[in-house]
């Protein structure tokens, strides 16, 4: 069983500690690391090298869970996507990984994510795509997060997907693109 | 970011990039996790059944087909010795290496990433030199310009698109050795333009056979062939200091094989080594050329 999440993605949750995936149980907390210690931090390396293995992976369960109903997991999902699943050429199988391999960033939107993660994530030059969920807390912050996104990365490569969004908002024009799959 | 010294340079890695055959590629290395495949594969070689006959009886079977497939592309190549080699030093591994390989495709595979500035200035690019009987061949009906490799030995791998005699008379012993020198030649090239950042390593002995005693597959095995001859102890002459004189250059960390460094009881069943001995190959890297600055 292979997942693209661990050795591509990132994300943060509501509390600001990051995982590798929004279904993981595995996250460690933001305490100022480089994102060097982060991707490759003793939890991250340990999940990886058990998708290496083909070991039962617990921190997984949800989308073991939902295959053993036959239904698609997030996963299978991730795996099938067109430009960051398993065809995807920048992809690289490896317990250690490099910042240029991140190419998705997964963000609740209840997350305030403070100044220095947001420096230390935009180290990664090759993320392609921001993937915002949960209920959104402030606008502001918000709207600080994607400026300060525009300011150090390349936002004119950068998709943005929000799973429920009510609004549009001017910092969007400055990305490749945006898609809201729910308006609430 | 790692500082490494191997031997009198000095790198700075956070990445190897890795290329070879089975032996890089960590063949065989997660079939006990083809759940009953894996004891038929046991009972193929006790019954001295041949190897590409189970592999064949496994792509019919389209459940194990795809384990298979997901083993050898992303899982076998994450457990093989470059990937040990990078988790001791806590860098990242991205392992080109495939099953089969020729020099000749991991070549084609170096010259094709390096025109698509696929390098970075961080990478240590390390190439397990297969054996010297195995070619290339670009199939027209491919959908994509990759050539396929084949070996020698196995009329299977190449009768579909070559005729077999054609083959056997073009590709004779002084023109797989000429064809390896060719290849090292390349890899001295790629090295110079790397910034040095490329090293060989033996995966296989270096060895010949005279043509007119092409044998099937399942007869290849190096060391057990009497048929295979050491290039010293031979009759290629005209090659010799010109193969000594690239042993000699920078382009081989060693001569040491790694084929050679596997006892009997760290082989898998067909001749592969297992985890240990990928594990024990990288370390003894890393104790007698690597050292880390950090």
């Amino acid at each position: 069983m292979i997942c693209v999440k661990p050795f591509n993605n990132l994300h943060i949750n509501d509390k600001n500690e990051i995982s590798i995936c929004r279904f993981t149980k595995n996250s460690i907390q933001n305490k100022n690391l480089a994102i060097n210690d982060i991707t490759n931090s003793v939890q991250f390396t340990n999940l990886r090298e058990s998708f290496i293995r083909r070991d039962t992976i617990t921190a997984c369960d949800i989308c073991w869970l939902s295959e053993s109903k036959n239904n698609k997991s997030f996963r299978l999902v991730s795996n099938s996507n067109k430009h960051h699943g398993l065809d995807n050429p920048l992809l690289n199988i490896s317990k250690y990984i490099i910042v240029d391999q991140v190419q998705t960033l997964e963000v609740n939107l209840s997350a305030i994510i403070e100044s220095n993660l947001i420096k230390e994530i935009s180290k990664c030059k090759n993320i392609e795509l921001i993937n915002f969920y949960g209920t959104l807390i402030s606008k502001e912050n918000h709207c600080n997060f994607l400026q300060k996104i525009i300011q150090y990365l390349d936002a004119y490569k950068i998709s943005l997907i929000y799973d429920n969004f009510q609004e549009e908002l001017s910092e969007w024009k400055n990305f490749k693109d945006y898609q809201i799959y729910e308006k609430n | 970011m790692k500082r490494i010294k191997i031997k009198s340079e000095t790198f700075t890695v956070d990445r190897i990039v890795s290329f070879g055959c089975s032996f890089s590629a960590g063949t065989e290395l997660l079939d006990h996790k083809l759940g009953p495949f894996a004891t038929s594969k046991l009972s193929y070689r006790t019954n001295g059944k041949k190897l590409h006959q189970w592999y064949t009886d496994i792509h019919n079977d389209g459940k194990y087909r795809e384990i298979m497939n997901t083993n050898k592309l992303y899982h076998e190549p994450s457990l093989a010795w470059p990937s040990k080699l990078a988790e001791k030093l806590e860098i990242c591994c991205k392992n080109f290496a495939q099953p089969g390989n020729s020099n000749d495709k991991l070549v084609y595979q170096i010259q094709k990433l390096f025109n698509e500035n696929f390098f970075r200035p961080t990478d240590l690019i390390i190439v397990g030199i297969t054996s010297i009987h195995r070619g290339i061949l670009f199939n027209p009906k491919s959908f994509t310009s990759d050539p396929e490799s084949f070996l020698i030995a196995e009329a299977d791998s190449y009768k579909k698109y070559v005729n077999p005699k054609f083959l056997l008379d073009w590709m004779s012993d002084e023109r797989l050795v000429w064809q390896h020198i060719q290849n090292l030649s390349c890899l001295q090239n790629l090295k110079n333009l790397l910034n040095g950042r490329l090293l060989c390593l033996n995966m296989l002995p270096l060895r010949i056979k005279r043509h007119d005693d092409i044998i099937p597959l399942d007869d290849l095995n190096p060391s057990s062939s009497k048929l295979f001859y050491n290039i010293d102890d031979n009759f290629f002459t005209p090659f010799k200091l010109t193969l000594e004189q690239i042993y000699q250059s920078r382009l081989f960390l060693t001569k040491d094989c790694f084929y050679d460094m596997v006892p009997d009881k760290e082989q898998l069943p067909f001749f592969h080594p297992n985890e240990s001995a990928h594990s024990k190959y990288a370390s003894w890297l890393l104790n007698n050329f690597f050292q880390d600055l950090n």
